[in-house]
């Protein structure tokens, strides 16, 4: 693994310091899994909104998992993960407990699984301000009102008072953000959060997610399959691959611009069904990726790639810088 | 396969109250698939797509209306006399994990339909049962894995594949796609398609996303609140839609992907 380097990403100008630094980070599962993550380093700055684009496997969930400490015991990691100062490998369990929530939140897929049946959903975002903020009942009850007209659940008596079972998807989708919200994080990781609603709410949620940027500038970390769901919406885009960051950059670079052959073959799958005279076969990236990446030499993606060339069967490509702030790992990039 | 004023009603009876809550899942829809196409069945979430596939499919009967399968009436079939209907009509659920049954292999997964239709295990069953791991792409030394062994999108092969077994005339595929990775809806739309020609498959995809299976479809027909408000050929739908629903839909697809080529020519956020 010693030849493995990552891409450096230098911070947004905006800021002196990045906001998340990590620096070689890799995470191996004994057995079968193998290799989750490899030599990833990257830094975000505050109040970025960051895309991790991936597809499932590729790594972009573990390197959530990482960085909120939430990966399983029996996960091997290395490198080193700094947050604001702090170095999150080395933190105890209670410690956690003051990130998690108050500087680093995080929403995943399914909202209703992030609640508990049992608990009236105002109580569960009062929980977190319980545990985060000192505040009296009823400047606790004032701060739920708050974050849920803040979600735009305007109802908010009805919401505060209701179980996660009485409230739909798409309130409940509202409830994990307001309750993500609720401590003013410094970063929100937010892990396919749009998956299962319909194309015509996903637009409502990204555009709270806008906002809580624009409010308060916090980090946003959005995790997708879907490079559609970035555009307009994201100012840097990173591209997983089998464990690996492939290509990352300014989000209208990347995707004016793709220099990775993944990128490029999955940009090409964002349907394009108002182009007339459908052409009934999509444009599919051939192949699936390798089973086993413990013991790949060379590039994760030789096996799918059009482009490929005798090295990238015995060496992995290292990062390069092309424009500005634009780096991809690969040998034969195209521009 | 036609459907005539199919209506679907659920009655919620609660206990020890007087009132019973109604719930119209399906109010007089009138549908049509035609033979050797792709039909796309559009609709946002609680629009009575899947019950009205469960209803095309006989998985559940409609409270009226009638179920016209090549020319037979089909809706109102005792269990028995459903057989012919069950091989020609197959279908493919939004949850492949959950249709499969996870103490089985792919072998067994892909052969019950075959043996409940009189198949004897044997070397003929084996062989078909290859014969179908390789159509849907998948290698033929998989056949001992078990589903939790597979990813995502080699379940939905995996439950392809067994729809398939019995050569039907209709595959009926509800919401099989979502969840899925872009790059493996892709290959499985290409798989489908490629079936379709191979066998002169009929196929109605059914989804939220009238962007993913708007590129594919022949026909279009748009769902609300249990109703069908539009139907016809995908290239009117999409140039002209007529029904309010369904240029709301349109107009969702058409910002995503508008906003994706803006980004694409070099839009900043």
């Amino acid at each position: 693994m010693g030849s493995l380097k990552g891409l450096i990403t230098t911070a947004n100008s905006k800021c002196a310091q990045p906001l998340l630094s990590v620096e070689e980070l890799s995470v191996t599962y004994g057995g079968r899994e193998g290799l989750a993550l490899s030599g990833v380093t990257l830094a975000f700055g505050q109040g970025q909104i960051v895309g991790l684009l991936g597809e499932s496997g590729s790594g972009k969930s573990t390197f959530a998992m990482a960085i909120l400490g939430l990966l399983p015991s029996h996960a091997e990691v290395s490198g080193s993960i700094q947050f604001h100062g702090k170095d999150l490998r080395d933190l105890r369990n209670f410690e956690w407990r003051k990130i998690r929530g108050r500087q680093i939140a995080a929403i995943f897929q399914e909202p209703h699984l992030a609640l508990s049946p049992v608990m009236r959903v105002g109580d569960q975002i009062a929980e977190v301000l319980r545990a985060h903020a000192d505040m009296d009942r009823h400047a606790r009850k004032e701060r739920v009102k708050e974050l849920l007209v803040t979600v735009k659940l305007t109802q908010t008596d009805r919401i505060m008072l209701a179980y996660p079972h009485q409230l739909s998807g798409g309130e409940l989708h509202r409830v994990a953000i307001a309750q993500a919200l609720a401590c003013q994080p410094r970063m929100i990781i937010a892990d396919e959060p749009t998956r299962s609603l319909d194309v015509t709410r996903q637009a409502a949620i990204l555009e709270l997610f806008r906002e809580a940027n624009r409010n308060s500038n916090c980090t946003i970390v959005f995790i997708t399959h879907d490079p559609a769901l970035l555009a307009g919406f994201a100012d840097r885009v990173i591209v997983f691959y089998g464990g690996r960051v492939v290509e990352d950059g300014p989000i209208s670079q990347v995707f004016r611009n793709p220099l990775h052959p993944y990128t490029r073959g999955l940009l090409e799958l964002v349907p394009s069904s108002l182009q007339q005279g459908s052409n009934r076969r999509l444009p599919a990236i051939p192949g699936t990726r390798p089973e086993s990446m413990a013991s790949l030499k060379g590039c994760v993606f030789a096996n799918r790639c059009s482009v490929k060339s005798a090295i990238c069967e015995t060496e992995d490509p290292h990062g390069l810088e092309v424009q500005e702030d634009h780096h991809v790992n690969c040998f034969n990039y195209v521009s | 396969m036609r459907a005539h004023g199919v209506c679907k009603r659920f009655e919620q009876k609660r206990l020890f109250a007087r009132k019973i809550s109604v719930v119209d899942a399906l109010q007089d829809v009138d549908f049509e698939v035609s033979a050797s196409s792709v039909t796309a069945l559009v609709g946002e979430s609680g629009s009575g797509k899947s019950t009205l596939a469960k209803c095309l499919a006989l998985m559940d009967r409609p409270t009226s209306g009638e179920i016209w399968f090549e020319d037979a009436e089909v809706s109102k079939l005792q269990r028995h006399e459903r057989k012919w209907f069950r091989r020609a009509v197959q279908m493919v659920a939004q949850d492949a994990s959950g249709s499969l049954n996870p103490r089985f292999t792919a072998a067994q997964i892909i052969s019950e339909p075959l043996e409940i239709n009189g198949w004897k295990p044997g070397a003929r069953t084996s062989s078909r049962v290859c014969e179908l791991m390789n159509e849907v792409g998948l290698l033929a030394s998989w056949v001992e894995r078990r589903p939790l062994e597979f990813s995502g999108g080699q379940r939905q092969r995996l439950a392809i594949a067994r729809a398939l077994g019995l050569q039907p005339s209709l595959l009926i595929l509800d919401e099989s796609l979502s969840g899925l990775d872009l790059s493996t809806q892709a290959q499985i739309l290409n798989l489908l398609l490629e079936l379709q020609e191979r066998h002169r498959l009929t196929l109605l995809l059914i989804s939220h996303d009238l962007g993913l299976v708007g590129q594919v479809a022949d026909f279009v027909a748009v769902m609300e609140k249990g109703r069908i408000v539009e139907q016809g050929p995908r290239q009117r739908i999409f140039a002209q839609p007529e029904h309010p629903h369904t240029c709301e839909l349109l107009s969702a697809v058409r910002v995503i992907e508008s906003g994706f080529r803006a980004a694409q020519a070099g839009a900043g956020r």
